[in-house]
């Protein structure tokens, strides 16, 4: 619980952050230190708005994104405190994050969710594999599957780094692998529909993810139960993303594919592989 | 709170692309207007504000109302530019639908052909303010 209690503050700092270097990088001044709450407080006062044509169900999606994100956050370990969560819950929520915002796509009824939806699953279905391997080669290494605290560093983990690194970019949709919510071909794909309260808890959802990812990549890869070094690493991670996001131009799907499962897919199998191995 | 992160919508409605440009300028490195929590949207659904361009075009007319209706509680609109205030060089055009607040109810005015970004700024700062 203490995870989400850091979460929240910092994610939201971060998302400031975000916003602020992309207008250093334009030569602009950028927004307040507050924006991102103001943002919220006013999304939460909004009206919300529903498609006739669109399901009913889709007024309940932004919790299916929101509940996994904040129930992974409060079973991980974070700092010194010790969690309490295995792998395979952690594979599950993720894929259930993923799985709500295709399905808000599609049943919001509109050609931009449709097409976000589209690209969502197929982006699921390339970074998926190299992601749950990632995962899976510390533990295989540790032969531990179960995550009360951080695993050790190993020499032999960085491949996996960088595959988890990789695969969480194209989780988080950011660029160059933000293909479902480009906001100059799609608008925002499969949250054009959202308004209001809605579309407050997908943003929030939105930043949680990139707080729990980041924090998990800590807790995977490096594992030391140290409150400082796990903000510090948060934070490290949080940066070169976004700076990658920054400078780098969208890739078409057929080359995000390519790529996974050229490059990413089998270096993930290999590590997988010489950590069975050597444990 | 609106006041403080105001997010914008862009309609077109049929003008010769100035004001537009104009629009663009603002939010642009020069002028910056996400100092005051301003973000282009591409989703009406998404925005507090719409601005208008351009004179409403017959074909436009039906769009600017669907826009209108889809835009969430509590909404601002913001008419820019001559043509949008009284038609400008299309006044006398065969297919001009009218000025904007003939369609939709408008909020605040913006003079010019095309106005300035500071104007422009100065329109959604003014409206802001009255929220």
């Amino acid at each position: 619980m203490i995870g989400l209690a850091f979460a929240l503050p910092v994610s939201i700092f971060f998302n400031w952050l975000e916003r602020k270097l992309r207008a250093r990088s334009q030569f602009r001044i950028g927004p307040p230190l507050l924006q991102p709450i103001y943002d919220l407080i006013k999304l939460f006062g909004k009206q919300n708005l529903r498609n006739i044509r669109a399901s009913p169900l889709l007024s309940f999606l932004p919790l299916l994104y929101l509940v996994p994100i904040t129930l992974l956050i409060s079973r991980l370990p974070f700092g010194p405190w010790p969690g309490n969560i295995d792998l395979i819950s952690i594979f599950f929520l993720l894929a259930l994050a993923s799985i709500s915002s295709f399905l808000s796509g599609v049943l919001s009824f509109s050609p931009y969710g449709y097409f976000g939806a589209r690209r969502e699953l197929l982006q699921l279905v390339s970074y998926e594999a190299p992601l749950v391997l990632a995962i899976l080669s510390p533990a295989i290494l540790y032969s531990d599957f179960f995550l009360d605290r951080g695993f050790g560093f190993s020499l032999i983990l960085h491949p996996a780094c960088l595959v988890f690194f990789l695969s969480s970019l194209a989780k988080l949709r950011r660029s160059p692998f933000d293909l479902p919510n480009a906001i100059q071909e799609i608008v925002e794909g499969p949250f054009t529909e959202f308004s209001g309260p809605a579309l407050a808890l997908i943003h929030l959802s939105e930043w949680l993810e990139t707080f729990c990812l980041s924090s998990l990549f800590y807790i995977l890869f490096i594992g030391i139960p140290n409150l400082w070094l796990h903000l510090f690493s948060i934070f490290c991670f949080f940066l070169l993303m976004v700076l990658i996001d920054i400078l780098t131009p969208r890739w078409k799907i057929e080359r995000l594919m390519r790529f996974f499962w050229i490059f990413t897919f089998p270096l993930a199998v290999i590590e997988v592989g010489i950590c069975w191995w050597l444990s | 709170m609106i006041s403080r992160s105001p997010w914008l919508y862009h309609f077109n409605s049929g003008g010769c692309n100035g004001c537009d440009i104009e629009l663009i300028a603002s939010i642009a490195p020069g002028f910056d207007l996400e100092r005051l929590g301003c973000v282009l949207k591409g989703s009406p659904r998404h925005a507090d504000i719409l601005l208008v361009t351009g004179c409403v075009t017959k074909q436009a007319e039906k769009r600017l109302k669907r826009i209108y209706s889809q835009l969430a509680e509590k909404k601002i609109v913001i008419a820019i530019g001559s043509c949008a205030l009284s038609g400008g060089a299309f006044r006398s055009s065969y297919n001009r639908a009218g000025p904007v607040d003939r369609i939709i109810p408008v909020d605040i005015y913006i003079p010019g052909c095309p106005p300035r970004p500071q104007a422009i700024i100065h329109g959604i700062k003014t409206a802001l303010e009255r929220l």
